[in-house]
């Protein structure tokens, strides 16, 4: 066949020859490479290339390709969500109702899935939204990396099936040999979880639950049991207290539920009202109950229960009433006839509140609250509390048996660090066929147990709450679980045999409450409700319906014979030598948080102190032997000795020393190790079959050596007392350089007060519309009216509310990223709290009169660090907020030092980075999950720069924000801007405040609660408003509620005991 | 009889009688091989400036938490050292130029090495303002340029800024004037050092003299420049000092808040610079054998200078207590009790004794004319001054308003060094200076020969001792 031929063109077709030559080629033409590579291009080009240059050139690039490639960049990872949960939108928080181990009642703010952020829930009618430091402090335990990541077997990580199979083995034996059980447990606040425990135990024929607690409450059940018959801690209502009596009791800082407690408290100490509660305190250390008293009396612990006999006596002559044995002890300046006349004066309105655990004490307490006819009244042990329902007596009897327990159970109990029977566990737990700690994290005890079947952190866990009788509240999940842990009470109804899960148990439980709900609503709604407010009632707690009169309680009658018998063995109590006092501080409590940075880098409101334990030495004593700050001391008791810095306290009673209890954790976690310090479980004793807080016979001796100690406040007088001026000649005790009146205001009358409200602060008038005392030169040209139609943010801040407790410390810690720095940078002062609260001692040391000043960024109008400022870095907004711009601060530090409130707080190192902060600071990016806490509306700083309080400003523009969107525009139809409503927005401090004592808004808005103070109280006052920096803070002064003979009294004590004394400047 | 006889001139160069002499003893150190002893001291010196160089790039590495400042004390050893050595400069400045404008004759012999210690306490001191900053890379936010970062622009409130301005100023000012002043010299030791031959010392001169050729045209335009510059300088004698005082005077902190702090600073500093100029020329008289041209008489005009500044210094002391007690206002009482009876009370004690009680000596003209007493003291007025800046800064800021926040202040050994140290860059640079610029401007102290002789023959370089 013939192909045809194509031809490309006439070319082709003519088969010319020029052609023919040129297609033999692959390209037809030359490709002018001579020409390319021409000299004479490359003269054109302007440079010249050879194929050294080349080769240079190729090397170079290939080298620097390579280096640069070398270089560790930082990956980040941002993945969007595939499909975005209905409920989540970043950037958005969400909020669950939630409580925390202690039995608060929190709502949780999640950002994008995990929770970053506790506050008390508003809801609680126990708490009324405050919530104590380390309630705030316990959000962090969730993202501790310590954490049990699997369940263990022995010391290597197993898998859930392996121990839950090996565990029911071993379970199935003993029940068949009919061993005996054991489970231990802190109070378990749970109903659900007691009642999973109960099930559990329900398949054993020998089996118990028994509770305690490190911290004891056990002789206030026992001796109500002793006195009216009723085993249980009653509910005490502080705000129907005209007059309160607290004994060893720490009721605002660490006794029973202080949160509570100080918000009740606080309601009675508003000089707003017509009546304000007096409060005396007897005790052996300076607590902080003990600083917020009107009178307070050191006492030795030894000395405590006959004080209590006088008391009652005192009472008891008054009211006709028959005397106790004994009495001779007597309080300075006749103080149990000086509390007694008050407590006769409000008999029914009057408490007396206990907090040594001892049933003798206890129930002579009770004897003079029921002389006094309090019981039903102010005491209602009709509706006990279950924050404490440890039993001593049920420990003893579990650690006698010990050895011959076959199965224990430790649920969230860590007996081996926080009891005084550590050797008696340590030895059996390893002799034991069925050891199994519950821990969420390893501690002393799980790390000798056979099995640990981690729980979940209680942000991760169901659960339900009930403090107070008939008062519920919800436990959910507001994360998922992190490692692979499972919830107690799963474990617990696994090892059963039980198929059900905690979640249905706890629902099931629920369904009883809700047919107690009168709304007459499904369970389905009802158990949304709950999961939405958090808090449940029974029907017996539940605000009776208007004009329904609820019968009173049945006041219960006392048992005359225990109480003869309480009063010999009180009085019977003798001490030689030296006591020491075994207390809890604010934040470490009983240690079972020690592993908490936040919580250990929180000052103790007294001492000021961080990171450490440390001895407590009374005033006097350190005076007379020489004992100087930070000497080390050795103090041997029993045969125990031990060795710790000396703090030098006033107010502690001469003849005692105090030793907390928390420290020392041999297995608290990496925050731990930071510091070794003392234990002081070892030295608990039982007396009576309770445990007992303080040991008698104790000595002490100087060691010669020191021990540095992190303390953030090293001056405690609002002078310096080393040196005098002739101001004031007249020989009163202001000769010195006293600044109490520019610093704090304080008025120790209530009757006074009331009488002459406008001379509380010397200054005449109220702050917005006072006359000045001071003089100024330049008249107000710093304030632009203009300005008036703006937000203007202010705060006022109470010191009468205030009671030092330290939650709003760490609630800023929480909110603002706040690093932790460690013991060595707190030693040098370079702590990096926004808030702090100051402490200020006056009068007579051995006793003395203190008062807490919260101080944080004064948001002054006439900033003095602003205009020093060479980069403009620290500006003042149009709302009065003096802001701090990190990127564009270069760190002069010049607004520092200029700050006359030393508020500013500077990033010495990077403490997220650097290796000496690596245990401390959970924020360190050798932490990932420490990281998860960050809030991440602020900005984590960097070395070099300056930061201080904002007034959570990223609170006050989501709040603007909402207020807008709300509105659905940012104008009114008037025309002027959309303000959020006041109250809507709350900073991280005045939220977490117990006592209410902080109030924030909108000074430029009429009706606002800041305008009204500002306006109205004549309280209020700025600190050295000589200065004139003229702050956005404002305080009100502090009145105590003294008699005039109580002043006079210790105005006298004053006199004699001039202040002398170097250390306490 | 009977006609004026006006009084003799105060000699106030000695046992010179050429020209040629004056130029043969200043150039010849240039021309020379160094010496062991210079490199000995040189090398000294530049052991200390690397220990400045190690402290401070410790500082940058780890972060300003390696010094010993605290929440309450912000400045320290820093600023310290930065009042310190602008201080020193200021001398340099009134002998170059208020003295030039006051014709007094005697500072020419002694006007190059004090300009040019200016200079280099002016360097040492502008370490200091970026050192101390936390976050030093981003020094050049100090200045007013036009950038892209928005509206971001600098706070003309903050004496800080205003320092930005004084330092910068009074350097720029100061080395022209300084490099001015050497060009003359620069002529003459380009052209000797031609004349023996030394190729590359010549050309260097000859760069450095810019053209220099001694007409008569090129020295009235000298004598004007060198007139206006002068001019231009005197007012920062007073002005520098007084704008680093307000970083403290314009504050609100008791003991910084003050308005005697400007002429109270100028007078420190100009009292702190005659010490050091005092430590500086003895040194120099003596390795130099310039005897002949720093001699006694201005030893004594120095010390009468440092006995006047001191008793002014000492004055603005005692002001400070008065006005303290005068004010009424318990900050500032308690302040100054604080800073001479609290626990830094021997920083106090150490800055009064040297700086008021030591220099009452220089009342005795002997020991005016005494150089190892004139060199002792020059040296407690050194450490005297230094105290003093800190003695202002600490005691102030570690017990200002409230009393929860007062603390303590220790020094680290990182702060140490820096101080240390910059005494190291101090003289790595005057040593460089000593060994290859004419330290004695020589064209000046020919003014000052009353009846220079001809010398017999023509001198042969290398000839005159």
């Amino acid at each position: 066949m013939n192909t045809p031929k194509y031809w490309r063109g006439i070319e082709e077709l003519e088969q010319k020859p020029e052609f023919l030559a040129t297609v033999k080629d692959e390209f037809p033409t030359d490709i002018p490479m001579d020409q390319q590579l021409s000299e004479v291009t490359e003269e054109k080009l302007g440079f010249k290339a050879n194929r050294r240059d080349f080769l240079k050139l190729m090397g170079f690039g290939l080298t620097a390709a390579t280096l640069s490639a070398c270089v560790e960049t930082p990956k980040k990872f941002a993945i969007p969500y595939v499909e975005k949960p209905d409920d989540i939108i970043p950037g958005v928080a969400n909020y669950y109702a939630t409580s925390t181990l202690e039995g608060i009642s929190v709502i949780a703010k999640c950002r994008e899935g995990r929770p970053i952020k506790l506050e008390g829930n508003p809801d609680s009618p126990v708490t009324q939204g405050g919530m104590d430091a380390i309630g705030q402090a316990s959000i962090l335990n969730l993202y501790d990396i310590d954490r049990y990541q699997a369940p263990m077997s022995g010391s290597t990580t197993a898998e859930w099936d392996a121990v839950d199979s090996e565990i029911a083995a071993k379970l199935k034996e003993i029940k068949n040999s009919g061993g005996k059980v054991r489970i231990l447990s802190r109070s378990l606040l749970s109903p659900s979880l007691r009642s999973a425990a109960a099930s559990f135990l329900a398949g054993f024929a020998d089996a118990k639950h028994v509770t305690y607690d490190p911290i004891s409450y056990s002789a206030i059940a026992e001796a109500n049991e002793k006195s009216f018959g009723k085993k249980v801690i009653p509910s005490y209502h502080i705000n129907k207290a005209k007059v309160l009596v607290g004994v060893g009791c720490d009721f605002l800082g660490t006794w029973l539920e202080p949160t509570s407690q100080s918000s009740q408290y606080a309601e009675m100490r508003d000089p707003a009202h017509s009546q304000m509660s007096r409060h005396y305190q007897i005790e052996s250390m300076l607590s902080t109950t003990g600083s917020n008293a009107d009178m307070r009396f050191p006492v030795k612990p030894s000395d405590t229960g006959k004080a209590l006999i006088s008391l009652y006596n005192a009472v008891a002559r008054q009211l006709g009433k028959p005397t106790l044995p004994g009495g001779s002890f007597s309080l300075t300046m006749g103080g149990e006839s000086m509390i007694a006349n008050d407590l006769v004066k409000a008999q029914g309105a009057s408490l007396v509140l206990c907090g040594i655990n001892d049933p003798a004490c206890q129930t002579i307490t009770n004897g003079i609250n029921d002389i006094l006819g309090n019981m039903g009244k102010t005491i209602d042990l009709n509706t006990p509390v279950y924050y404490k329902q440890g039993s001593d007596s049920d420990m003893m009897e579990l650690v006698g048996e010990l050895n011959s327990v076959d199965a224990l159970f430790f649920l969230d109990a860590n007996p081996v660090y926080d009891t005084p029977f550590a050797g008696a566990f340590e030895s059996a737990i390893k002799g034991m066929k069925l050891s199994v700690s519950l821990a969420t994290k390893p501690d002393e005890t799980s790390a000798l147990c056979a099995y640990v079947a981690p729980d979940h952190n209680f942000l991760e866990s169901w659960g339900d709450v009930m403090a107070v009788e008939g008062i519920y509240s919800v436990v959910q999940p507001t994360i998922n679980p992190i490692y692979n842990t499972r919830q107690a009470g799963d474990s617990l109804l696994k090892w059963s045999g039980a198929s059900t899960k905690f979640a249905d148990l706890l629902k099931s439980n629920w369904q009883a409450l809700h047919g107690q709900q009168a709304d007459g609503s499904s369970f389905q709604e009802f158990w949304d409700k709950v999961l939405r407010k958090g808090i449940a009632m029974a029907k017996k707690a539940q605000p009776p319906v208007e004009g329904e009169e609820t019968a009173p309680a049945a006041a219960a009658t006392m048992d005359s014979a225990a109480l003869s018998a309480a009063a010999s063995q009180a009085q019977q109590t003798s001490a030689s030598g030296y006591e020491l006092v075994l207390y809890e501080k604010v934040g470490i409590r009983d240690g079972r948080y020690a592993g908490n940075p936040w919580l250990q880098e929180l000052p103790d409101p007294i001492t000021r102190t961080t990171w450490d334990n440390y001895i407590t030495v009374p005033f006097q004593y350190a005076k007379e032997n020489g004992v100087k700050q930070e000497d080390v001391l050795k103090l041997s008791v029993g045969g125990q000795e031990i060795e710790g810095a000396a703090v030098i306290l006033p107010g502690q009673a001469m003849g005692t020393f105090g030793l907390a209890l928390g420290y020392g954790r041999k297995n608290g976690g990496r925050t731990t190790k930071h510091v070794e310090t003392i234990d002081a479980y070892p030295l608990l004793e039982m007396r009576d079959g309770n445990v007992a807080y303080s040991r008698a016979g104790v000595t002490v001796d100087k060691t010669g050596r020191t021990y540095p100690l992190a303390c953030v406040q090293t001056f405690h007088t609002l002078f310096d007392p080393t040196k005098k001026t002739p101001r004031k000649p007249e020989g009163s005790i202001d000769n010195y350089f006293d600044r109490t009146e520019e610093i704090i205001s304080e008025v120790e009358s209530f009757e006074e007060y009331k009488k002459h409200p406008e001379a509380v602060n010397g200054h005449a008038g109220t702050a917005l519309n006072k006359k000045h005392h001071l003089i100024t030169l330049w008249e107000s040209h710093y304030r632009d009216k203009a300005a008036d139609r703006y937000i203007r943010w202010a705060m006022a801040i109470d010191l009468n509310k205030c009671t030092g407790c330290g939650a709003c410390v760490v609630s800023c810690h929480a909110e603002n990223n706040v690093s932790v720095v460690g013991k060595e940078e707190v030693r040098k002062r370079r702590e990096m709290h926004w808030i702090r609260i100051d402490r200020y001692y006056s009068g007579a040391p051995e006793n003395p009169n203190v008062v807490f000043q919260p101080m944080m960024c004064q948001h002054c109008d006439n900033a003095p660090c602003e205009t020093v400022c060479p980069v403009l870095a620290t500006i003042h907004s149009q709302e009065g907020l003096n802001q701090m711009a990190y990127n564009r601060c270069v760190g002069t530090r010049y607004c520092a030092n200029n700050c006359p409130y030393k508020v500013r707080r500077f990033n010495w190192y990077n403490y997220v980075n650097g290796d000496d902060f690596q245990n401390v600071n959970p924020a360190h990016e050798t932490n990932p999950l420490g990281r998860f806490v960050l809030n991440p509306d602020v900005t984590v700083r960097f070395r070099g720069v300056m930061e201080k309080c904002s007034f959570c400003v990223q609170r006050l523009q989501e709040g603007k924000l909402k207020a807008k969107i709300r509105a659905g525009s940012s104008l009114n139809p008037d025309g002027s801007a959309v303000k959020p409503e006041d109250g809507s927005i709350k900073t991280a401090c005045q939220q977490s405040c117990p006592t209410g004592a902080i109030v924030f808004g909108d000074l430029n808005d009429p009706n606002s609660e800041v305008h009204k103070l500002y306006k109205e109280n004549d309280r209020l006052y700025h600190v050295i408003e000589e200065v004139k920096t003229l702050p956005s803070v404002a305080y009100m002064t502090k009145i105590r509620n003294r008699t005039a003979d109580q002043i006079k009294q210790i105005e006298e004590r004053t006199e004699e005991v001039m202040f002398e004394n170097e250390w306490l400047g | 009889m009977g006609h004026h006889v006006s009084p003799i001139r105060q000699q106030w160069v000695t046992n010179t009688d050429y020209y040629a002499q004056i130029t043969e003893d200043i150039s010849r150190p240039i021309e020379a091989k160094p010496n062991l002893r210079w490199i000995a001291a040189f090398a000294l010196s530049f052991l200390v400036l690397m220990l400045f160089v190690g402290a401070v790039t410790w500082t940058i590495w780890e972060g300003i938490g390696t010094w010993g400042l605290n929440k309450t004390v912000g400045w320290a050893f820093d600023i310290t050292n930065f009042v310190f050595w602008v201080g020193i400069g200021h001398a340099g400045t009134l002998i170059s130029a208020v003295l030039l404008l006051f014709r007094q004759a005697w500072r020419n012999s002694i006007n190059r090495a004090t300009e040019a210690m200016t200079i280099f306490a002016v360097i040492c001191a502008g370490m200091f303002p970026i050192i101390h900053m936390g976050r030093p890379w981003l020094g050049l936010w100090f200045l007013p340029l036009p950038n892209t970062r928005g509206s971001l622009w600098v706070n003309f409130n903050s004496p800080l800024l205003w320092d930005v301005f004084a330092i910068s100023t009074y350097f720029s000012v100061s080395l022209v004037f300084w490099y001015l002043g050497m060009m003359p010299d620069f002529g003459s030791i380009r052209d000797r050092m031609k004349r023996q031959g030394m190729k590359i010392g010549s050309k260097i001169f000859a760069l450095l003299a810019m053209g220099w050729d001694g007409s008569n045209r090129t020295w009235s335009r000298y004598e004007l420049v060198s007139l206006v510059l002068a001019a231009l300088a005197t007012p920062l004698v007073l002005s520098v000092h007084s704008i680093v005082s307000m970083d403290f005077a314009t504050s609100v902190i008791p003991g910084w808040h003050t308005t005697i702090f400007p002429p109270y600073f100028v007078a420190g500093a100009i009292f702190s610079g005659f010490g050091m100029v005092q430590t500086l020329l003895i040194v120099q008289r003596y390795v130099y054998k310039h005897e002949n041209y720093i001699t006694l008489d201005h030893m004594e005009s120095i010390a009468k200078i440092v006995i006047a500044t001191g008793s002014l210094v000492g004055l603005a002391y005692m002001t400070e207590f008065f006005i303290a007690w005068y004010s009424g206002s318990i900050w500032e009482r308690y302040i100054f009790i604080n800073r001479a009876f609290g626990p830094y009370w021997w920083a106090y004690w150490i800055m009064f004794s040297c700086n008021v009680i030591t220099p009452q000596i220089f009342w005795f003209k002997k020991i005016r004319r005494n150089m190892v007493i004139t060199f002792i003291i020059s040296i407690f007025i050194n450490i005297g001054m230094w105290f003093e800046r800190f003695v202002i800064i600490v005691t102030s800021l570690h017990r200002d308003f409230l009393p929860s926040s007062w603390a303590m202040y220790t020094p680290s050994w990182v702060e140490a060094s820096i101080l240390a140290g910059s005494f190291g860059l101090f003289f790595t640079f005057y040593f460089l200076f000593a060994k290859f610029l004419p330290t004695i401007n020589m064209f000046e102290v020919k003014t000052l020969l009353h009846h220079p002789k001809q010398p017999k023959h023509t001198f042969e370089v290398g000839e005159a001792n």
